[in-house]
């Protein structure tokens, strides 16, 4: 909502009121300054009267006039088409300075002499208002020859735009606004009323018969006007251009001036178009089309529907001689449903009806009519056609100290009342304590305590309600959800620590990328319906492809070692929501520097289980079938966590790693629940020494570790001399045909005593006959 | 006398020195042969014999161990110069990597609440039109609500517009008192320079029994709130409107980019919005069958937060992984 100040000036006056204090008022009253902008007219731009013009003997489209700035009369040559229509104008005389350090010098123009310019609106800084220079009428204020326009408060106007929320319907006007400052300054709003200054003897039943063949939550009220002339003022055009309402014809531009004045609904038929033949009465019906559409018909056409548009075919135009002039207002959630229900296309105007357009549609009307008068010559009908059953204000019961609680400042009843008188409630006093409410009209949002409560602290001053803390009397509220959140925060930390970036990407993805690297999709049934893009058309399943395109993008930024990870959460094809991690790792894992003698190095498998292991603990690798088409077929492996499946690590297969044009990739995805840290007992101590043996054996050469691993476990299970194993070292050549020397390196420790030779000597033939019997293996 | 001393003297390594202790106290070294002729000396001198000898291999003694503290002080010299490197080399190969700093900020918005007690709840993604819309009095044709602004899958469920169903699923879940926190990624059919499709909020809704919770509360903990995260700000409530909260307003700082002077980011207003909150509707209440109660809720955008504290240009840099921003934040 756009208002400028002298406007607002009509219906409250603000004379003692700065522009400073203006925003901030608007600030704290709720309809929040979206932009505040102060026209200033330079100096010496004053108004001019053109005396004579005349074409310029060497130019065809100049014009030299001869014009009265007050102190005198200079020769002005002019460009503007429509100077020849002009008497008074805007001069911007010799030695004015326009806005861009324009400099108004004395100039010649094709042999003749030009002491000033006669001023378009832009020139001025203003919006543009019509094609060619600015005519000047005494819309703005009597005009004086010579005097500074600056002076002219309608013209140096203050525009401000407001920023409406949808609750406020009531401050979609002009009116509206200044009533609700009124409140805030405790001023009386100005009264308007008009009598039109030429009425027809005719009484307006003779011309017009409306017959409403329905109930309907509105009103609706019709005037007739003879139209001999009608010209738009150059106020009404500069005022329509400062609130970005400016239409192309005379009639348009009066509608849109007394709606965004009254924030009534305003509409105007050609009565010629409706009459039907010779017969000078016109019908019209106000019928229900469905359950929450109401229209103006005439036989069987539609004129309109209430509130929604109008039928383009009889609009009034500028070439109208009778119009027929509509007020009208209907109830802003019926007329919602019945266009969101019925899929109704709707003009400008619907905008304000759905909103909650000015009830007093009387009111909208009397401002039109005195908008058709200026400047014009038009005729009224004597008498109106009122349509409709009177609104009936919403009753409320309120208890001021619940209200007082809501808020929670102590405030005066008088001051509760007072405030609320000003806004236009009107108040029954039932006892000390409360009152029975009536809403004004144009509140069609309020409805209870709350609402009222809202009312009252915009008026009475966010700023002025002391904060208060709360007094806390409860036990305290650390719940599981908490403690997952911070350890995530520590998953997160110790993934920082060993070098990932923590990557938030989008929880969509493209399902033609999911299918082609053999990912679930959600099933066709639960899919998305509406996506923004096609790249992101359903909801992920894994959080890698994401990482790779980061990744990707990373590589054309010209990065050359990539290492990311995200927490997040992933769908399966039911379109059930779990957390997951997930790592990558691209390129180098050291630059070529002095730590490694210039020799960068790649990451490989080994170091990105490594760095993995630093994030997630302890973890068991198995080999694996690739179970996607990111995976490498044998370089790849699940993840296993206290013997359960938890995810893979894999090389990236390099036909993916073309893909996305990276280097040797690796990448993991991990179930995000079983890495959570877990709660631990301590284990006894022992104070007895440690013996490391190493022991060398042969087994097939595609035998995994892993299958040696679960041989060991299984001892370690038993044998609680066994503390741990790993493996030592690999080796295979030609001699050792299809085995490999596989070394192992084991911890022996007794909690109880120092170990004899024997006792150690006993776990290791314990851990060969195993390995012998389990894994075929022979002792090297 | 002088010239054992003199030998010692003149050693200039440990290994020499170690030969010259053999020579002069060795088990056949100099003072053992003169200890040895203690024997043949008469009874009566032997005493002053005998100090003698003890005097002079205390001297000699303590001459050595000098000479020795200085040898070996003067090999560690040596050894730590020979060890000698050029340390400024090296710092340069920082492998850390880092925590994204929409994510830090989030970490750093559910500390404050958890420490006055508030509990942090979570809900799902996918959410029904009543959770989401309905029971937050959303009416049915609020342009919310509405396809261009809200992605709908086949079956009529929806990606969650907001954190606020999580209110809505708490409040059915538990019994008043209630206090949380509601942290969580939220979606909206946006996407331009400033709108990204998915985004972070943290909503908060407190709910104590009728006449327990006013606004003044919550204007407490909003200032107070703002304060811990912006530092010194001026911190201002608008009346504003929201489906769900009724008074509802919106809260603006004082532009920490200009410090109120008006500035681009800012639109030379000098504030900066950062949270809409309000006094709960009491049309969720009944929603979700509570009676006798009163409450406030507030609900923010974790990477404007993010954004303005950190002084972030770019939304969409947020979501691409793009180390070049991520790694300043180490």
């Amino acid at each position: 909502m756009i208002v400028t100040r002298s406007w607002l000036q009509e219906y409250i006056d603000l004379s003692d009121i700065d522009n400073d204090t203006l925003y901030k008022t608007f600030n704290s009253i709720g309809l929040e300054v979206d932009s505040f902008v102060e026209h200033k007219i330079p100096a010496k731009v004053v108004v001019g009267e053109i005396l004579e013009c005349e074409k310029h003997p060497d130019a065809d489209k100049l014009n030299v006039c001869q014009v009265n700035t007050g102190s005198e009369t200079v020769q002005i040559v002019c460009g503007a088409k429509n100077v020849v229509d002009a008497k008074y104008v805007a001069v911007a005389t010799v030695g004015s300075v326009l806005p861009g350090d324009f400099k108004i010098k004395k100039a010649k123009l094709r042999g003749q002499e030009s002491f000033g310019m006669i001023c378009s609106s832009t020139e001025l800084g203003l919006p543009e208002l019509e094609d060619g220079i600015m005519i000047l009428d005494d819309s703005i204020g009597e005009l004086v020859v010579g005097k500074e326009l600056n002076e002219y408060e309608k013209f140096a106007d203050t525009v401000i735009e407001l920023e409406l929320t949808a609750n406020r319907g009531d401050c979609q006007s002009v009116h509206g606004v200044a009533r609700d400052l009124c409140a805030a300054f405790k001023k009386e709003i100005k009264s308007f009323d008009y009598e039109p200054k030429s009425k027809s003897i005719i009484g307006i039943a003779k011309q017009l018969n409306v017959s409403a063949k329905c109930e309907f939550p509105g009103l609706l009220d019709y005037s007739i006007a003879t139209i001999e002339e009608l010209n738009s003022t150059f106020l009404e055009r500069l005022r329509l251009a400062f609130v970005d309402a400016k239409k192309d014809t005379v009639i348009d531009d009066k509608l849109a001036y007394a709606t965004h004045e009254s924030g009534v609904v305003l509409r105007a038929y050609d009565y010629d178009k409706l009459r039907n033949g010779e017969d000078s009465l016109v019908h019209l019906n106000i019928e229900k089309s469905s359950d929450y559409v109401v229209e103006v018909k005439s036989g069987d056409t539609t004129l309109s529907i209430i509130g929604v548009e109008q039928n383009d075919e009889f609009k009034a135009d500028d070439s109208s001689k009778i119009v027929l002039l509509e007020a009208s207002y209907i109830d802003p959630d019926f007329v919602v449903e019945g266009v969101s229900s019925n899929k109704l296309k709707s003009d400008d105007l619907y905008y304000i009806a759905s909103r909650g357009s000015e009830p007093d549609v009387t009111y909208g009307l009397k401002l039109l009519q005195k908008r058709f008068d200026e400047a014009s010559s038009v005729e009224f009908s004597s008498s109106w056609v009122s349509i409709g059953e009177p609104l009936k204000r919403r009753k409320i019961a309120l208890n001021v100290d619940e209200l007082l609680a809501v808020i929670g400042q102590d405030i005066s009843k008088s001051e509760v009342a007072s405030i609320l008188t000003s806004l236009g409630f009107e108040m029954d006093r039932v006892d000390d304590n409360s009152y029975r409410v009536s809403v004004p009209l144009h509140c069609h949002d309020i409805k209870n305590i709350q609402d009222i409560a809202e009312e009252v602290m915009r008026i009475y001053g966010i700023d002025n309600i002391e904060s208060k803390p709360m007094v806390l009397k409860e036990k305290n509220r650390i719940n599981s959800t908490y403690l997952a959140f911070k350890a995530k925060r520590d998953i997160r930390q110790r993934a920082s620590s060993a070098s990932f970036y923590e990557a938030v990407t989008y929880t969509f993805a493209s399902r033609e990328l999911l299918t082609k690297y053999g990912f679930e999709v959600l099933y066709e049934s639960l899919e998305l319906l509406n996506p923004i893009v096609n790249e992101l058309n359903t909801m992920r399943t894994t959080l890698l492809v994401n990482l790779l395109e980061a990744a990707s993008r990373n590589v054309k930024y010209g990065k050359k070692s990539i290492a990311l990870f995200e927490l997040g959460t992933v769908f399966n094809s039911k379109r059930e929501e779990s957390q997951r991690a997930a790592f990558i790792y691209s390129g180098l894992e050291s630059r070529a520097s002095v730590v490694n003698f210039a020799k960068a190095k790649k990451i490989d498998f080994a170091t990105f289980v490594e760095k993995l292991g630093s994030v997630i603990g302890e973890f068991k690798l198995e080999s694996c079938e690739a179970e996607n088409g990111l995976m490498h077929p044998f370089v790849s492996a699940s993840i296993i966590k206290d013997g359960v499946k938890i995810g893979f690590v894999s090389k990236l297969h390099p036909e993916v790693a073309k893909d996305f044009d990276l280097d040797d990739t690796f990448i993991a995805e991990i179930d995000l629940e079983p890495i959570m840290p877990k709660h631990i007992n301590a284990k006894p101590l022992s104070n007895f020494q440690a013996v490391t043996k190493d022991l060398s054996i042969l087994v097939d050469s595609n035998l995994s570790f892993y299958e040696v691993s679960k041989a060991l476990n299984g001892i370690k299970e038993e044998e609680a001399l066994l503390k741990d194993f790993y493996p030592l070292d690999i080796y295979s050549d030609e001699k050792l045909g299809d085995k490999k020397s596989l070394t192992v390196r084991f911890d022996i420790q007794s909690d109880l005593a120092t170990l004899s030779d024997e006792e150690i000597e006993s776990v290791m033939s314990k851990i060969l006959s195993t390995l012998e019997a389990e894994v075929g293996a022979t002792i090297r | 006398m002088e010239e054992l001393k003199q030998k010692i003297e003149d050693v200039t390594n440990l290994d020499t020195l170690e030969s010259v202790r053999v020579e002069i106290f060795g088990k056949k070294g100099i003072l053992s042969a003169e200890f040895a002729k203690l024997k043949d000396v008469p009874p009566a001198e032997k005493k002053d014999f005998a100090k003698g000898l003890n005097d002079k291999k205390s001297a000699l003694t303590e001459i050595f161990e000098a000479k020795k503290a200085e040898l070996e002080k003067e090999a560690m010299n040596k050894q730590l110069e020979s060890e000698k490197i050029d340390v400024t080399m090296y710092g340069y190969e920082n492998k850390k990597g880092s925590l994204h700093p929409v994510m830090e900020t989030m970490d750093k918005i559910i500390d404050y609440f958890a420490t006055l007690n508030f509990s942090v709840e979570t809900g799902p993604l996918v959410e029904d039109d009543f959770t989401n819309f309905e029971a937050l009095n959303l009416p049915k044709n609020h342009p919310a609500r509405e396809m261009q602004d809200t992605f709908f899958f086949k079956d009529g469920h929806l990606l969650r517009t907001h954190t606020s169903p999580v209110q809505i699923r708490t409040m059915l879940k538990q019994k008043p008192p209630i206090r949380m926190i509601a942290p969580g990624t939220v979606f909206r059919r946006d996407y331009d320079l400033t709108h990204t499709p998915m985004f972070h909020q943290v909503e908060g809704l407190v709910v104590g029994k009728k006449g327990e919770v006013s606004f003044a509360n919550l204007k407490f903990i909003l200032e107070d709130f703002l304060h811990y995260m912006f530092g010194d700000v001026d911190v201002r409530f608008r009346p504003s409107f929201f489906p769900f909260t009724e008074p509802s307003t919106e809260v603006d700082i004082s532009c920490i980019f200009c410090e109120g002077e008006g500035c681009r980011v800012c639109s030379h207003t000098g504030w900066l919005e950062v949270l809409g909150s309000g006094v709960v509707d009491p049309n969720v209440f009944k929603a979700v069958g509570y009676e006798d109660v009163s409450g406030y809720a507030f609900g923010l955008g974790v990477e404007r937060f993010a954004m303005l504290l950190h002084k972030i240009p770019d939304l969409r840099s947020l979501f691409e992984g793009d180390i070049r921003l991520l790694e300043q934040f180490r």
